[in-house]
Protein backbone atom coordinates (compact mmCIF):
# COMPACT_ATOMS: atom_id res chain seq x y z
CA UNK A 1 0.00 0.00 0.00
CA UNK A 2 2.40 2.55 1.03
CA UNK A 3 5.02 1.26 -2.10
CA UNK A 4 1.83 2.13 -4.09
CA UNK A 5 1.37 5.42 -2.48
CA UNK A 6 5.03 6.17 -3.30
CA UNK A 7 5.20 5.38 -6.76
CA UNK A 8 1.87 7.25 -7.82
CA UNK A 9 2.81 10.31 -5.53
CA UNK A 10 3.84 12.29 -8.92
CA UNK A 11 0.50 11.68 -10.58
CA UNK A 12 -1.77 13.65 -8.43
CA UNK A 13 -0.39 15.64 -4.98
CA UNK A 14 -2.12 14.30 -1.72
CA UNK A 15 -4.60 16.56 -0.01
CA UNK A 16 -3.24 17.65 3.10
CA UNK A 17 -5.53 15.98 5.86
CA UNK A 18 -7.68 18.41 7.62
CA UNK A 19 -6.62 19.35 10.79
CA UNK A 20 -9.58 19.66 12.54
CA UNK A 21 -7.77 19.40 15.91
CA UNK A 22 -6.41 22.70 15.68
CA UNK A 23 -9.20 24.17 16.23
CA UNK A 24 -10.05 22.45 19.34
CA UNK A 25 -8.58 24.94 22.38
CA UNK A 26 -10.44 28.24 20.45
CA UNK A 27 -13.86 25.52 20.35
CA UNK A 28 -13.02 24.41 24.00
CA UNK A 29 -12.66 28.63 24.99
CA UNK A 30 -16.07 29.02 23.20
CA UNK A 31 -17.75 26.65 25.35
CA UNK A 32 -16.07 27.89 28.06
CA UNK A 33 -17.84 30.90 27.79
CA UNK A 34 -21.16 29.20 27.28
CA UNK A 35 -20.78 27.28 30.53
CA UNK A 36 -19.44 30.15 32.62
CA UNK A 37 -22.52 33.22 31.61
CA UNK A 38 -24.34 32.55 34.95
CA UNK A 39 -28.37 33.34 34.31
CA UNK A 40 -30.06 31.97 36.79
CA UNK A 41 -33.00 30.64 35.28
CA UNK A 42 -30.98 28.42 33.37
CA UNK A 43 -29.43 27.25 36.11
CA UNK A 44 -31.87 25.47 36.74
CA UNK A 45 -31.49 23.56 33.86
CA UNK A 46 -28.42 20.56 33.77
CA UNK A 47 -26.03 20.70 31.26
CA UNK A 48 -24.17 18.05 29.49
CA UNK A 49 -20.70 18.40 30.83
CA UNK A 50 -18.47 18.24 33.73
CA UNK A 51 -19.09 21.86 35.06
CA UNK A 52 -19.71 22.38 39.17
CA UNK A 53 -22.84 24.40 39.73
CA UNK A 54 -21.18 25.24 43.00
CA UNK A 55 -19.14 27.95 40.99
CA UNK A 56 -19.92 31.23 41.00
CA UNK A 57 -20.10 31.65 37.13
CA UNK A 58 -21.85 28.59 36.45
CA UNK A 59 -24.48 28.72 33.90
CA UNK A 60 -25.84 25.26 34.25
CA UNK A 61 -26.44 22.54 36.63
CA UNK A 62 -23.91 19.59 36.48
CA UNK A 63 -25.83 16.47 35.06
CA UNK A 64 -23.69 14.71 38.00
CA UNK A 65 -24.26 16.43 41.04
CA UNK A 66 -27.83 16.32 39.69
CA UNK A 67 -28.14 12.74 39.41
CA UNK A 68 -26.61 12.35 43.16
CA UNK A 69 -28.67 14.70 44.61
CA UNK A 70 -32.24 13.27 43.38
CA UNK A 71 -31.05 10.15 43.68
CA UNK A 72 -30.34 10.84 47.19
CA UNK A 73 -34.10 12.40 47.66
CA UNK A 74 -35.45 8.83 46.08
CA UNK A 75 -36.57 11.10 42.88
CA UNK A 76 -34.88 9.78 39.03
CA UNK A 77 -32.94 12.41 37.81
CA UNK A 78 -35.28 12.68 34.16
CA UNK A 79 -33.44 15.60 33.11
CA UNK A 80 -30.25 14.93 33.74
CA UNK A 81 -30.25 11.53 32.52
CA UNK A 82 -32.21 12.57 29.17
CA UNK A 83 -29.84 15.62 28.56
CA UNK A 84 -26.75 13.55 28.59
CA UNK A 85 -28.48 11.10 26.51
CA UNK A 86 -29.28 13.48 23.73
CA UNK A 87 -25.56 14.55 24.04
CA UNK A 88 -24.30 11.18 24.23
CA UNK A 89 -26.63 9.79 21.48
CA UNK A 90 -25.62 12.94 18.57
CA UNK A 91 -22.10 13.30 19.84
CA UNK A 92 -20.84 10.33 22.39
CA UNK A 93 -17.40 11.48 24.10
CA UNK A 94 -16.74 14.35 21.77
CA UNK A 95 -18.35 16.59 24.51
CA UNK A 96 -15.47 15.54 26.55
CA UNK A 97 -12.68 16.70 23.94
CA UNK A 98 -14.34 19.10 22.66
CA UNK A 99 -17.12 21.22 25.19
CA UNK A 100 -15.83 20.01 28.63
CA UNK A 101 -14.40 23.00 30.56
CA UNK A 102 -12.95 20.24 33.13
CA UNK A 103 -11.49 18.57 30.44
CA UNK A 104 -9.96 22.29 29.22
CA UNK A 105 -8.20 22.88 32.30
CA UNK A 106 -6.47 19.55 31.89
CA UNK A 107 -5.47 20.36 28.75
CA UNK A 108 -4.26 23.74 29.73
CA UNK A 109 -2.27 22.49 33.32
CA UNK A 110 -0.84 19.66 30.89
CA UNK A 111 1.05 22.51 28.91
CA UNK A 112 3.07 22.80 31.68
CA UNK A 113 6.84 21.99 30.69
CA UNK A 114 7.14 18.25 32.68
CA UNK A 115 8.11 14.81 31.83
CA UNK A 116 4.58 13.22 30.82
CA UNK A 117 3.49 10.15 31.83
CA UNK A 118 1.06 7.38 30.57
CA UNK A 119 -1.51 5.97 32.55
CA UNK A 120 -2.71 1.97 31.43
CA UNK A 121 -6.08 1.56 29.74
CA UNK A 122 -7.48 -0.58 32.17
CA UNK A 123 -7.31 2.42 35.23
CA UNK A 124 -10.45 3.52 32.91
CA UNK A 125 -12.73 1.31 34.69
CA UNK A 126 -12.15 3.48 37.66
CA UNK A 127 -15.12 5.31 36.06
CA UNK A 128 -17.74 2.87 35.78
CA UNK A 129 -16.46 2.57 39.37
CA UNK A 130 -17.19 5.73 40.20
CA UNK A 131 -20.22 6.03 38.52
CA UNK A 132 -22.44 3.00 39.78
CA UNK A 133 -20.46 3.48 43.96
CA UNK A 134 -20.28 7.17 44.76
CA UNK A 135 -22.57 8.79 41.64
CA UNK A 136 -26.07 5.94 41.78
CA UNK A 137 -25.19 3.70 45.33
CA UNK A 138 -23.65 5.97 48.01
CA UNK A 139 -26.71 8.62 47.30
CA UNK A 140 -28.87 5.65 47.22
CA UNK A 141 -27.89 4.21 50.20
CA UNK A 142 -26.36 6.36 52.59
CA UNK A 143 -27.33 10.03 50.92
CA UNK A 144 -25.18 13.09 50.65
CA UNK A 145 -23.58 12.83 53.91
CA UNK A 146 -21.56 9.92 53.10
CA UNK A 147 -17.79 11.16 52.79
CA UNK A 148 -17.34 9.26 49.17
CA UNK A 149 -20.38 11.18 48.03
CA UNK A 150 -19.89 12.39 44.47
CA UNK A 151 -19.55 16.21 44.69
CA UNK A 152 -17.66 15.29 48.24
CA UNK A 153 -14.20 13.63 46.21
CA UNK A 154 -15.30 15.47 43.21
CA UNK A 155 -12.23 17.81 41.95
CA UNK A 156 -14.47 19.77 39.54
CA UNK A 157 -15.99 21.21 42.71
CA UNK A 158 -12.89 21.78 44.42
CA UNK A 159 -11.43 23.94 41.00
CA UNK A 160 -14.65 25.15 39.74
CA UNK A 161 -17.05 25.43 42.89
CA UNK A 162 -14.21 25.83 45.80
CA UNK A 163 -11.67 27.76 44.20
CA UNK A 164 -14.49 29.95 42.17
CA UNK A 165 -16.27 30.65 45.38
CA UNK A 166 -12.86 31.31 47.36
CA UNK A 167 -11.91 34.16 44.87
CA UNK A 168 -16.08 35.89 44.32
CA UNK A 169 -15.78 36.01 48.03
CA UNK A 170 -12.83 37.69 48.22
CA UNK A 171 -13.62 40.30 45.48
CA UNK A 172 -16.73 41.41 47.28
CA UNK A 173 -15.41 41.28 50.44
CA UNK A 174 -11.78 41.64 49.90
CA UNK A 175 -10.94 38.52 52.58
CA UNK A 176 -9.54 35.67 51.49
CA UNK A 177 -11.85 33.07 53.57
CA UNK A 178 -10.96 29.10 53.38
CA UNK A 179 -14.15 27.30 52.36
CA UNK A 180 -12.66 24.12 51.48
CA UNK A 181 -12.19 21.06 53.85
CA UNK A 182 -9.04 18.92 53.75
CA UNK A 183 -10.06 16.37 52.25
CA UNK A 184 -11.17 18.93 49.42
CA UNK A 185 -7.69 20.68 49.27
CA UNK A 186 -6.15 17.10 49.25
CA UNK A 187 -7.74 16.03 46.06
CA UNK A 188 -7.34 19.54 44.44
CA UNK A 189 -3.66 19.43 45.00
CA UNK A 190 -3.77 15.42 43.85
CA UNK A 191 -5.64 16.53 41.15
CA UNK A 192 -3.45 19.59 39.86
CA UNK A 193 -0.25 17.56 40.43
CA UNK A 194 -1.83 14.73 38.33
CA UNK A 195 -3.24 16.86 35.83
CA UNK A 196 0.64 18.32 35.35
CA UNK A 197 2.44 14.76 34.77
CA UNK A 198 -0.44 13.05 32.63
CA UNK A 199 -2.99 14.04 29.72
CA UNK A 200 -6.44 14.38 31.49
CA UNK A 201 -6.11 12.36 34.34
CA UNK A 202 -9.68 12.96 36.04
CA UNK A 203 -11.15 12.09 32.27
CA UNK A 204 -8.86 8.61 31.83
CA UNK A 205 -9.58 7.23 35.18
CA UNK A 206 -12.28 8.97 37.45
CA UNK A 207 -14.95 10.51 35.59
CA UNK A 208 -17.94 9.11 35.30
CA UNK A 209 -19.98 11.60 32.74
CA UNK A 210 -17.29 10.48 30.90
CA UNK A 211 -17.95 7.26 31.04
CA UNK A 212 -21.55 7.14 30.70
CA UNK A 213 -21.07 9.63 27.21
CA UNK A 214 -18.36 6.88 26.14
CA UNK A 215 -20.43 4.05 26.36
CA UNK A 216 -22.56 5.31 23.28
CA UNK A 217 -19.50 5.86 21.37
CA UNK A 218 -20.29 2.88 19.57
CA UNK A 219 -23.51 4.22 18.45
CA UNK A 220 -23.56 8.21 18.59
CA UNK A 221 -24.21 9.65 15.03
CA UNK A 222 -21.13 11.45 15.21
CA UNK A 223 -18.58 8.83 14.89
CA UNK A 224 -14.76 8.14 13.42
CA UNK A 225 -13.92 6.00 10.62
CA UNK A 226 -10.59 4.14 9.98
CA UNK A 227 -9.63 4.03 6.50
CA UNK A 228 -7.17 0.66 5.69
CA UNK A 229 -6.12 1.92 2.65
CA UNK A 230 -5.30 5.68 3.56
CA UNK A 231 -3.35 4.35 6.17
CA UNK A 232 0.72 4.50 5.68
CA UNK A 233 1.61 3.22 9.25
CA UNK A 234 3.38 6.16 9.97
CA UNK A 235 1.66 5.41 14.12
CA UNK A 236 0.79 9.20 14.18
CA UNK A 237 -2.47 8.29 15.79
CA UNK A 238 -1.46 6.31 18.58
CA UNK A 239 1.36 8.43 19.79
CA UNK A 240 -0.40 11.41 19.89
CA UNK A 241 -3.81 9.70 21.35
CA UNK A 242 -3.77 11.12 24.94
CA UNK A 243 -6.41 8.78 26.19
CA UNK A 244 -4.09 5.80 24.47
CA UNK A 245 -6.77 4.02 22.45
CA UNK A 246 -5.13 1.66 19.79
CA UNK A 247 -7.83 3.79 17.26
CA UNK A 248 -6.65 1.83 14.33
CA UNK A 249 -7.74 -1.30 15.49
CA UNK A 250 -11.31 0.28 16.82
CA UNK A 251 -12.13 3.80 16.51
CA UNK A 252 -14.91 3.95 18.60
CA UNK A 253 -14.15 2.97 22.21
CA UNK A 254 -15.63 4.17 25.48
CA UNK A 255 -12.37 5.37 26.56
CA UNK A 256 -11.66 8.06 23.26
CA UNK A 257 -12.49 11.39 24.25
CA UNK A 258 -12.98 12.15 20.64
CA UNK A 259 -10.44 14.83 20.66
CA UNK A 260 -9.28 14.12 17.13
CA UNK A 261 -5.74 14.50 17.79
CA UNK A 262 -5.86 10.84 15.98
CA UNK A 263 -7.23 12.58 12.47
CA UNK A 264 -3.51 14.37 11.93
CA UNK A 265 -2.66 11.57 9.21
CA UNK A 266 -6.11 11.45 7.40
CA UNK A 267 -6.93 7.59 7.31
CA UNK A 268 -9.16 8.34 10.86
CA UNK A 269 -11.73 11.12 9.79
CA UNK A 270 -15.07 11.94 10.87
CA UNK A 271 -17.63 9.66 9.34
CA UNK A 272 -18.96 12.19 7.38
CA UNK A 273 -15.82 13.70 5.59
CA UNK A 274 -14.55 9.60 4.66
CA UNK A 275 -16.10 9.57 1.56
CA UNK A 276 -14.61 12.01 -0.27
CA UNK A 277 -11.36 10.62 1.31
CA UNK A 278 -12.11 7.69 0.25
CA UNK A 279 -12.58 8.08 -3.44
CA UNK A 280 -8.93 10.28 -3.23
CA UNK A 281 -7.76 7.09 -1.76
CA UNK A 282 -9.17 5.24 -4.47
CA UNK A 283 -7.61 7.32 -6.78
CA UNK A 284 -4.70 7.37 -5.34
CA UNK A 285 -4.01 2.85 -5.44
CA UNK A 286 -5.45 3.49 -9.23
CA UNK B 1 0.47 21.50 21.63
CA UNK B 2 3.82 20.33 20.17
CA UNK B 3 5.32 20.03 23.21
CA UNK B 4 2.13 17.76 24.86
CA UNK B 5 1.64 15.56 21.90
CA UNK B 6 5.61 14.69 21.05
CA UNK B 7 5.76 11.39 19.44
CA UNK B 8 6.10 8.86 22.09
CA UNK B 9 7.39 5.31 20.44
CA UNK B 10 4.51 3.12 20.67
CA UNK B 11 4.43 -0.39 18.82
CA UNK B 12 4.20 -1.18 15.70
CA UNK B 13 0.92 -1.12 13.91
CA UNK B 14 -0.09 -4.73 12.97
CA UNK B 15 -1.05 -5.53 9.53
CA UNK B 16 -3.92 -7.58 9.87
CA UNK B 17 -7.15 -7.31 11.78
CA UNK B 18 -7.55 -3.20 10.93
CA UNK B 19 -11.28 -3.30 10.58
CA UNK B 20 -12.92 -0.38 9.23
CA UNK B 21 -16.15 0.60 10.99
CA UNK B 22 -18.90 1.24 8.95
CA UNK B 23 -22.37 1.70 10.05
CA UNK B 24 -25.21 4.70 9.46
CA UNK B 25 -27.02 6.77 12.50
CA UNK B 26 -29.72 5.17 13.10
CA UNK B 27 -29.19 3.50 16.88
CA UNK B 28 -27.70 7.33 17.73
CA UNK B 29 -31.37 8.46 16.30
CA UNK B 30 -33.04 6.11 17.96
CA UNK B 31 -31.24 6.89 21.26
CA UNK B 32 -31.69 10.57 20.83
CA UNK B 33 -35.81 9.92 20.39
CA UNK B 34 -35.14 8.31 23.85
CA UNK B 35 -33.87 11.16 25.12
CA UNK B 36 -35.87 13.64 23.81
CA UNK B 37 -38.87 12.11 25.43
CA UNK B 38 -36.99 11.67 28.60
CA UNK B 39 -36.01 15.48 28.68
CA UNK B 40 -39.35 16.11 28.23
CA UNK B 41 -41.04 14.09 30.69
CA UNK B 42 -38.31 15.26 33.18
CA UNK B 43 -39.09 19.11 32.25
CA UNK B 44 -42.95 18.13 32.66
CA UNK B 45 -41.89 16.75 36.44
CA UNK B 46 -39.59 19.54 37.61
CA UNK B 47 -42.39 21.47 37.15
CA UNK B 48 -44.08 20.10 40.15
CA UNK B 49 -40.98 18.83 42.47
CA UNK B 50 -39.89 22.70 42.80
CA UNK B 51 -42.59 22.86 45.30
CA UNK B 52 -42.45 19.43 46.92
CA UNK B 53 -40.90 20.60 49.70
CA UNK B 54 -41.94 17.28 51.90
CA UNK B 55 -39.03 15.47 50.36
CA UNK B 56 -35.99 15.15 52.27
CA UNK B 57 -33.48 18.21 51.76
CA UNK B 58 -35.64 19.71 49.76
CA UNK B 59 -33.52 23.24 50.17
CA UNK B 60 -30.07 21.47 48.52
CA UNK B 61 -32.58 20.06 46.08
CA UNK B 62 -34.22 23.70 44.98
CA UNK B 63 -30.68 25.12 44.81
CA UNK B 64 -30.05 22.81 42.15
CA UNK B 65 -33.36 22.83 40.65
CA UNK B 66 -34.03 26.19 40.64
CA UNK B 67 -30.15 27.81 40.78
CA UNK B 68 -30.88 30.00 44.00
CA UNK B 69 -27.13 30.94 45.17
CA UNK B 70 -28.21 31.69 48.30
CA UNK B 71 -28.38 28.23 49.38
CA UNK B 72 -24.92 27.71 48.29
CA UNK B 73 -23.37 30.29 50.90
CA UNK B 74 -25.84 29.11 53.55
CA UNK B 75 -23.34 27.80 56.27
CA UNK B 76 -23.96 23.70 57.50
CA UNK B 77 -25.71 24.85 60.72
CA UNK B 78 -28.71 26.85 58.75
CA UNK B 79 -28.74 23.77 56.52
CA UNK B 80 -29.40 21.86 59.46
CA UNK B 81 -32.00 24.19 61.19
CA UNK B 82 -34.00 23.69 57.75
CA UNK B 83 -33.62 20.22 57.90
CA UNK B 84 -35.20 20.03 61.41
CA UNK B 85 -37.60 22.55 60.48
CA UNK B 86 -41.44 21.83 59.13
CA UNK B 87 -41.15 21.39 55.64
CA UNK B 88 -44.00 23.71 54.33
CA UNK B 89 -42.35 26.47 55.39
CA UNK B 90 -41.85 29.57 52.91
CA UNK B 91 -38.73 28.86 51.10
CA UNK B 92 -37.94 32.33 50.60
CA UNK B 93 -37.61 33.05 54.14
CA UNK B 94 -33.87 31.24 53.38
CA UNK B 95 -31.54 34.04 54.92
CA UNK B 96 -28.81 34.94 52.48
CA UNK B 97 -26.15 34.78 55.03
CA UNK B 98 -22.31 35.50 54.20
CA UNK B 99 -20.67 34.56 57.07
CA UNK B 100 -16.83 35.57 57.56
CA UNK B 101 -14.78 32.95 58.64
CA UNK B 102 -16.63 30.15 57.37
CA UNK B 103 -15.05 27.08 57.04
CA UNK B 104 -18.10 24.54 55.88
CA UNK B 105 -17.98 22.81 52.53
CA UNK B 106 -19.19 25.16 49.71
CA UNK B 107 -21.47 22.75 48.48
CA UNK B 108 -25.08 22.49 49.37
CA UNK B 109 -24.95 19.06 50.39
Amino acid sequence: MRDMADTNSDQKPRRRPPRYHRFRPLVQAGFLAVWMAPIAALRSFPGCVFHCYACPLASFACPVGVTGQLLAAGMVPLLAVGVVLAAAALFGSLVCGWACPFGFIQDLLAKIPSPKFRLPNWTGYGRYLVLIGAVVLVPLLWGTGHPLFVCRICPAGAVQGGLGQITARAVRTGQIQNLLSVTKWVILGVFLLAAVLTLRPWCKVLCPLGGFLGLFNPVSVFHLRFDRRACTECNTCRSRCPMGVKVEKKTNVSNCIRCMECTSCGAILPAADLPARRGEAAERGR
Amino acid sequence: MARRFRKIPQPPIDRRGRPSESRGPWWGLALLTAAVLITALGAMLARDFRDATGVREWRAIRSITTGDPRAILATDDERAASADEPNDRDEDETPAVDTPGATDDFCPT
